[in-house]
């Protein structure tokens, strides 16, 4: 008996990670995002320079042996800058979406699973909030709130909440309606049980690419308020100041937004394309 | 004896923006342990509404339930956890009635864990009962639902309302999805049960030869009232209410010698919103005359066969008389 | 009149229909033969993935190009052979010379136009129709299947299942064709209203001299409308006939075994005798006869050796060896 159960439980997982590693495009996502995770990670062992260590002679140099990716401005070597870079921007990029999440699909579950006055309270609410452009009220809460990583990262969990609530709540409303829910009430599950075991799990799909879609999106306006000085405060890297600054420079020193756009670039498309096979890994109709 | 379930005029309202839909209104039944009570209508005609307000799955509008001689109406949550474990479902539709995402096994341990009272070995006793019990071979414990045909399907579905060993079960159009050849399994496994643990049945289905042969008695509803309930053979050979007899009429069988004069129905079942008194056929039946304007009465023409009509029933002639003679 | 003694109006020779999914082949339909007079209906009965389905949308050339492949087989339809038309000439017949009704009447209606635009459009397509002219045939279409013309400019939501299907019989009939497919039309419908369609259908075979293939599950439909059956397993014919020789003298076991699962309305009989065990996996079919896993008269020849239709009596084929009451030969 216990053994059947082990093989079971470990199944669960290898069957998801089989399907996951068939999926090229899906692993080469998972490994390069893997990659930059864990340079950021490692950043003071892997980066070749220090992210503030300036080389005032050697400023808006073009790509060499000495610096692989040119230096900015002030001389500062832009490889390393990107590498600690992505200690704020994934940081602010996972973390934003973790918190808009944690509060969004709560919401959106209650709203979708008890509908009625509960429902209308909390949409109504979303509503007020979506109201307001996402840059302009988390510009807004940052300035009240101050700069800073964890400023910007509560801002842009906040404003990309209501899309999360919105979803979950479209997504619940039609598994809500399945017979296995009813059924899963009539054998006394508790509410808590039935959202969380049968009803979140079959409106996930949807939610899991929308956050790795947030964790984009939230990188990319990190850089806007970084731009306004309210988000990651100079002299840290972040790869969205990188390339707002870059911008200035862009007619003799193309080093200086590519690469920096090139790191978003391949960020972004790496989540999306994990995302996506994470969904379908997870999907139980799929063949192996 | 004392019926395990007793209705006395229960009644299910839905508030719908063009008023009161009346759902299910004023069915009264009682129904013996250990017996089946058919209910038979066409699409939207409450039977379903009737099985879920029973279980509690929906609050009544109106009237009473009692259960094994208690009343059963209002409860609270505790009493309602005990109720649920002793009336259970199985549904029609064996894609959407189970989770997609739960193996067989993992779906009929869920009420088992639900109930907090069984150990871990008893739980993995019982999923091995139950799977035995409703035959499913032991290798798709870890099977998902998309990978099994309806009628397993319609077996895992089983062994999860009997894995609380419950002594009612509403079987809501349990074979209405299934081909026949397997319909014919899962109807001779439903019979099975009901024998050796001794069930009772609400057999909910608008598949008129599957209720003459699974019911003790059968209950004819229309937009939401009954209109004839009799022991099953009785409302077979004798069917008395216009509706019924349109119905039984309309009934395919599969042998192209069977002479049968059929009844063609005008009109279509329209839903009870704000209905008027009165009966609810009135508008598509050929026998209609200004008394169905007003209620009509229940009649219990001969031992336990009760009729809605007041143009069949009050009458002093036969049935058939007097329909015939109202047409001439 | 005597083109049609030699040449059938509708000829399905052979064939064989695959689908691809994934890695594996899905045998859909395996050498399915039949033929149709004008003005005749056969009935295709079987079970959920038998293949009915893909037989007939084989004939009208609608399978899903991705995975589905005519592997062989040919379509003769009034004396044109319709695997040899292109794709062009194929638009040409679709919806004027052979129609369609599929089971769902809702997924069938457009629902942001209105039924009568909906029957009209055709007409202007098919029958290059003006406006005016097609208003009029919609309005004696709609009224042809017992829907009240006034209700032309109403949209699908404000009609009943049944009326919906009315209107998709309307429009599958509005361009006259001369041979109707109905994919279980009256399946999703309530059995008075069903009575109602069936009727229907019937009366307008009769008027109009519609060929018709009809699929469905049930017996009882089959009695209802159909001259001839053939019943589908597993993507073959195992048994084809007239009404008569199905209903009366069922040879194959599996068209016993169905008749027998089916409670019946007079008898007593306190326990249904099920065909046992499943239908076969289309993916991995039995190499010999296909129903002999589930057939009580099964022997190691029919597990072994695959078997062909025979001729019992004029037009009843049987794809068995066994003799009536005999134990297999």
């Amino acid at each position: 008996m216990s053994e059947k159960k082990t093989r079971k439980k470990e199944g669960m997982f290898k069957i998801t990670l089989r399907r996951l590693l068939k999926n090229k495009l899906a692993t080469a996502g998972g490994i390069i995002f893997l990659i930059f995770l864990l340079a950021a990670i490692f950043a003071p062992l892997i980066a070749p320079y220090d992210y503030a260590e300036q080389d005032l002679y050697n400023t808006l140099a073009g790509p060499s042996l000495a610096h692989l990716c040119g230096t900015d401005e002030v001389g500062r070597d832009i490889l390393s800058r990107l590498i600690y870079g992505g200690r704020y921007s994934i940081r602010i990029g996972i973390l934003s979406v973790v918190l808009a999440a944690g509060i969004g699909v709560p919401l959106g579950a209650a709203a979708g699973f008890y509908g009625g006055r509960l429902d209308n309270v909390l949409m109504r609410f979303m509503d007020i909030f979506q109201a307001i452009p996402n840059l302009m009220l988390a510009i807004a809460l940052s300035a009240t709130l101050g700069a800073g990583v964890n400023n910007c990262i509560l801002a842009l969990g906040i404003t990309s909440m209501p899309a999360f609530a919105r979803m979950t709540r479209a997504s619940i409303l039609n598994v809500r309606g399945m017979e296995y829910v009813e059924a899963a009430r009539s054998t006394n599950s508790r509410d808590f049980r039935i959202i969380v075991k049968h009803v979140l799990p079959n409106a996930m799909a949807p939610l899991l690419v929308q956050a790795t879609m947030g964790v984009a999106t939230a990188i990319l306006n990190a850089a806007s308020l970084s731009f306004i000085g309210l988000g990651v405060q100079p002299p840290l890297p972040e790869w969205g100041a990188m390339l707002s600054t870059g911008r200035t420079y862009i007619r003799d020193c193309w080093h200086m937004c590519v690469f920096p756009g090139l790191t978003i670039f391949l960020t972004v498309m790496s989540l999306n394309l994990f995302g996506d096979g994470l969904r379908d890994a997870l999907d139980p109709r799929m063949k192996n | 004896m004392t019926p395990i379930l007793e209705v006395q005029d229960l009644k299910k309202y839905f508030d719908t923006p063009r008023g009161m839909l009346h759902a299910v209104d004023g069915i009264s039944f009682q129904l013996e342990e250990g017996k089946t009570l058919g209910v038979v209508g066409e699409s939207g005609c409450g039977k379903s509404t009737l099985g879920r307000t029973i279980l509690h799955l929906i609050d009544s509008t109106d009237g009473k339930i009692f259960f094994q001689g208690k009343d059963v109406t209002h409860v609270n949550a505790a009493e309602l956890r005990k109720l649920r474990e002793d009336m259970q479902i199985i549904f029609q539709d064996p894609f959407s009635s189970l989770n997609p995402r739960m193996t067989v096994q993992e779906t009929i341990q869920d009420p088992l864990k639900v109930a907090k009272r069984f150990s871990k070995k008893e739980i993995e006793e019982r999923t091995d009962a139950m799977m035995e019990t409703v035959g499913l071979a032991e290798r798709l414990r870890h099977s998902y639902p998309h990978e099994l045909d309806g009628g397993r399907r319609q077996r895992v579905g089983i062994a999860r309302a009997l894995a609380l060993e419950p002594k009612f079960i509403v079987c809501d159009e349990p074979v209405s999805a299934l081909d026949v050849s397997i319909q014919a399994q899962i109807l001779n496994l439903l019979q099975d049960l009901q024998e050796s643990k001794h069930l009772t049945y609400m057999f909910i289905t608008h598949d008129l030869s599957v209720v003459r042969y699974i019911s003790d008695q059968i209950c004819v509803m229309y937009m939401g009232q009954m209109v004839e309930m009799s022991p099953s053979k009785e409302l077979f050979q004798n069917p008395v209410h216009p509706y019924t007899k349109a119905l039984l009429s309309a009934i395919l069988v599969p042998d192209i010698h069977a002479k049968r004069e059929r009844i063609i129905l005008k009109g279509e079942v329209s839903s009870p919103v704000e209905p008027k008194p009165g009966c609810r056929f009135a508008a598509r039946c050929a026998y209609a005359c200004e008394g169905c304007r007003k209620a009509q009465k229940p009649v219990e023409i001969s031992p336990g066969h009760w009729v809605v009509c007041d143009v069949v029933t009050q009458s002093g002639t036969k049935p058939d008389d007097r329909l015939d003679h109202t047409i001439s | 009149m005597e083109k049609k003694k030699t040449e059938p109006f509708l000829q399905v020779e052979d064939l064989v229909v695959r689908y691809t999914a994934g890695d594996e082949v899905i045998e859909a339909v395996n050498g399915v033969s039949f033929t149709l007079d004008r003005g005749e209906t056969i009935g295709l009965v079987g079970e959920t993935g038998a293949g009915k389905t893909t037989i007939v949308k084989s004939i009208l050339r609608i399978l899903p190009d991705v995975s589905a492949r005519v592997e062989s087989g040919r379509v003769v339809f009034d004396g044109q052979e319709l695997f040899g038309l292109s794709e062009k000439q194929m638009r040409k017949i679709r919806g004027k010379q052979i129609a369609m009704i599929f089971q769902d009447p809702m997924t069938a209606l457009n629902p942001v136009f209105t039924v009568g635009d909906q029957i009209s459009e055709a007409l202007r397509l098919h029958q290059k129709m003006s406006k005016k002219e097609a208003f009029t045939r919609a309005c004696e279409m709609l009224e042809m299947v017992g829907i009240p013309p006034e209700r032309y400019s109403e949209y699908p939501h404000q009609f009943s299942g049944g009326m919906k299907q009315r209107v998709v019989i309307a429009m599958a009939l509005s361009c006259n064709p001369s041979l109707l497919l109905a994919d279980e039309p009256t399946t999703a419908l309530d059995v008075t209203i069903q009575a109602q369609v069936l009727e229907m259908m019937n009366r307008l075979k009769r008027e109009l001299g519609t060929s018709l293939i009809m699929i469905t599950h049930d017996l009882g439909i089959v009695a209802e409308v159909c001259d001839r059956v053939a019943v589908v397993y597993a993507g073959e014919i195992v048994e084809m006939g007239t009404r008569e020789h199905i209903f009366d003298n069922g040879m194959h076991p599996y068209t016993e075994g169905v008749f027998d699962s089916i409670p019946s309305l007079t008898g007593d009989e306190t326990r249904l005798k099920p065909i046992r065990g499943l239908p076969p996996n289309p993916a991995d079919l039995p190499k010999g006869c296909k129903f002999a896993p589930r057939c009580p008269y099964a022997t190691e020849a029919c597990h072994a050796n695959r078997q062909e239709l025979r001729e019992v009596e004029e037009g009843h084929w049987v794809r068995c060896h066994r003799e009536r009451g005999g134990a297999g030969a």
